[in-house]
């Protein structure tokens, strides 16, 4: 509603203005037309007063050649008489012209006011249409911009739908998202606690398997007898996955090389667990692949 | 960040990641399985090397010899030498040679040692000698052998010498023989009538001390084995008994009871004079040198029962040192003069024991029927002793570490007081 306001306040002012302009401007035109006409008019009356005054004063000029002193008073009187007369007569013309003058100018104001009222008819009439040009226009344009509006309000509507939309995807997107990364978490702690409980299990799995090559290189190593409790040696050794040992190296000398040999040969002579061949291929991979064996006896005499 | 997430979870398994480590506290002290080949261009020798190499080994107790029978292949080069023939086997070691004769008429001998189980070679080297040194070539084979795969000094070369009772009446009754560790070359440095006692090797090897009575009373006596020849060190009246020699080889503890009862006596070989160092009322014997020389470990019945003591050489005044058990007597001083081997009885039975010196602390090697001397191997490895077998007196050994026990072949009469050599040479 203000916005229509708003939006049709300029025409609307812009026709009040113009109104009132030509309201104004008949007014004015009414009150400034007149004098042209009257100047006019003075001007006619005077040369008729001119050319009056010159005829009587010709006329009384003979008439006093004629008579002197009786003549005067009878002139005068005549003159009088004249001159009432000529100022009936002059009244009674200026009455006339005055009456004349005013009909005429009456006329002319009746005809000028006419034509004027034609013209501000016209003037009227164009600027109604001008106005309704305009009212047109701008209802055109109103209707323009309303559509314009509508348009873009339906744009507006089309983005903001788009935009709802998209905030709605996006929201969707992102929830899905954090269903998503909820899932991963859950899953990653799933697979943590897979993987804990694995561990552990795999703890146990693993110190299983770390018990069955204990107890095999145990059987195998045959100590030399230079070796004394706390000497010790380790050993890297390398499986593969049928559980046979491919390679032992000695990562920490005992500084006896027949004590380091006997670990080694130990190894060596365990050639193959076949009990790590059903290993969890994860585990294997993770801690089986080199396992490093510390030798160092603790139930010799020496 | 799925990446990250992973790449922190790897870091997080890797860094908490390490090699397992498995700890072997535990092992057998089994015999190694070792094949000895027949070494290459030895036929017809007087005697046969492979066989010497490989009897020395097993009666080490740490070996176990593979039977020629049983081999695939007779290598006497590293080319020849296929491992997994061996594996097969179960052996762990393979030694193998070859012998040239010398333009000078001498034998060399080339051996190899390979570890089997590893593939390499452990070692080669060459040992010559002449016709009758065959078998000390054998022995310095199994010398080598011993001590690459054991780390401890082989005794294959040493000597001993041992008392026989041949238990005929008659000139020869009683003799000190002389012979290889084996057993083999055996040489009588004596042959007596009557009783042959207490051989003592001096630590030099060079000199053998003894008891003889062949003088029809107790002597002591110092040969040269080499030579035979003898020196009579003391004739005193009463007992003339246990010489030992000092580390210096310079002089001889010994008991003599001249003085009324035995008494322990330390004489310079020299000079033949006499410190007395013991004064006691009981019986004192059996003296031994500690590994400084400056005192003498001894037994002494001064306690009531027969136990052990030190008693110091400068000051004479004696300590008891064994306190377990009933019985402690024939002490010895181990060769690195760190502990004491002794005849040992607990609830009456015999024991060879051993005690470290500064400790005290006593443990069984072995168990024996009779109170017989212990003598120990100069690698301190294995206790040689006079034992009982089927009613004959045998040489025993026993090693030291493994604990493997075997007695001696048997010989003509009963065998006893055994002395093993030092390393000689």
């Amino acid at each position: 509603m203000s916005d229509s306001v708003r939006k049709n306040f300029l025409p609307t002012l812009a026709s009040l203005a113009l109104h009132a302009g030509l309201i104004g401007g008949l007014y004015y035109w009414e009150n400034h037309r007149e004098p042209p006409p009257k100047t006019v008019e003075v001007q006619i009356i005077e040369a008729k007063l001119v050319s009056l005054k010159t005829k009587v004063k010709d006329a009384a000029t003979e008439d006093t050649r004629k008579v002197n002193k009786v003549e005067v008073s009878q002139a005068v009187e005549k003159e009088q008489d004249v001159k009432a007369h000529q100022e009936e007569e002059r009244k009674a013309s200026a009455e006339k012209l005055q009456e004349e003058t005013e009909k005429q100018a009456k006329v002319t104001a009746e005809k000028q006011a006419k034509e004027l009222e034609k013209q501000a008819q016209e003037e009227l009439s164009l600027l109604r249409k001008e106005q309704e040009k305009v009212e047109k226009k701008q209802a055109e344009e109103k209707a323009k911009s309303e559509a314009k509006a509508q348009e873009e309000k339906a744009k507006a509507e089309e983005i903001a739908k788009k935009q709802e939309e998209k905030r709605k995807s996006d929201e969707k997107e992102k929830r899905e998202k954090l269903a998503e990364r909820k899932r991963q978490e859950l899953s990653q702690a799933k697979v943590a606690q897979e993987r804990r409980v694995k561990a552990e299990q795999s703890d146990e799995a693993a110190n299983s398997y770390l018990a069955v090559l204990k107890e095999r290189v145990e059987r195998k190593w045959n100590r030399p007898p230079s070796a004394r409790n706390g000497m010790s040696c380790e050993l890297r050794i390398k499986l593969v996955p049928t559980g046979r040992i491919v390679d032992v190296d000695v990562v920490n000398s005992s500084g006896s090389d027949e004590f380091d040999r006997s670990a080694e040969q130990a190894v060596r002579a365990v050639e193959k667990i076949d009990e790590l061949k059903g290993m969890d291929p994860d585990m294997f991979e993770r801690d089986f692949r080199e396992v490093n064996i510390l030798f160092r006896p603790e139930d010799l005499r020496l | 960040m799925r990446f990250l997430t992973f790449l922190t979870l790897t870091l997080l398994a890797f860094s908490a990641h390490a090699v397992l480590t498995v700890e072997i506290t535990k092992g057998s002290s089994k015999a190694t399985p070792i094949a000895i080949v027949p070494f290459g261009n030895t036929n017809g020798l007087p005697e046969d090397l492979q066989d010497i190499v490989s009897a020395d080994l097993e009666r080490s107790g740490l070996f176990r010899t593979t039977p020629k029978t049983d081999m695939l292949s007779f290598p006497t080069t590293q080319k020849e030498v296929y491992y997994r023939d061996w594996q097969r086997l179960g052996v762990s070691y393979v030694v193998i040679g070859g012998m040239t004769l010398q333009p000078d008429g001498r034998y060399n001998l080339r051996y190899e040692l390979y570890d089997v189980l590893s593939g390499r070679q452990v070692f080669n080297a060459n040992t010559m000698g002449a016709l009758p040194q065959l078998r000390d070539i054998a022995h310095a084979v199994s010398d080598a052998v011993y001590e690459k795969i054991t780390g401890i000094r082989g005794i294959f070369s040493t000597k001993m010498v041992y008392v026989e009772d041949l238990k005929v009446a008659g000139p020869g009754r009683f003799r000190l023989v002389y012979a290889d560790i084996d057993g083999a070359r055996e040489r009588v440095l004596l042959a007596s009538k009557l009783p042959v006692l207490s051989p003592s090797w001096s630590h030099r090897g060079d000199r053998i001390a003894y008891v003889s009575f062949e003088t029809t009373r107790p002597a002591i006596y110092i040969m040269d084995p080499a030579s035979g020849r003898k020196q009579q060190m003391t004739n005193f009246q009463g007992l003339n008994g246990a010489p030992a020699w000092s580390p210096d080889d310079s002089k001889l503890a010994l008991v003599l009871s001249k003085d009324g009862n035995p008494e322990i006596y330390v004489m310079e070989i020299a000079s033949k004079q006499l410190q007395r160092v013991t004064d006691h009322f009981g019986i004192d014997t059996e003296p031994n040198f500690s590994a400084d020389g400056r005192s003498v470990v001894f037994t002494s019945s001064r306690g009531g029962s027969p136990q052990i003591y030190q008693v110091g050489l400068a000051n004479g005044r004696p300590e008891r040192l064994t306190f377990e058990g009933e019985y402690n007597a024939r002490p010895r001083v181990t060769p690195d003069g760190k502990s004491l081997v002794m005849v040992h009885r607990e609830n009456g039975i015999f024991h060879i024991a051993s005690q470290d010196i500064k400790t005290g602390d006593m443990r069984i090697l072995t168990e024996t029927l009779l109170d017989e001397s212990p003598s120990m191997a100069p690698n301190g490895a294995m206790l040689m002793y006079a034992t009982q077998q089927q009613g004959k007196g045998v040489l025993g050994a026993v090693s030291m570490d493994a604990g493997v026990k075997f007695t001696m072949p048997s010989r003509q009469g009963d065998v006893r007081e055994p002395a093993w050599s030092p390393f000689l040479k």
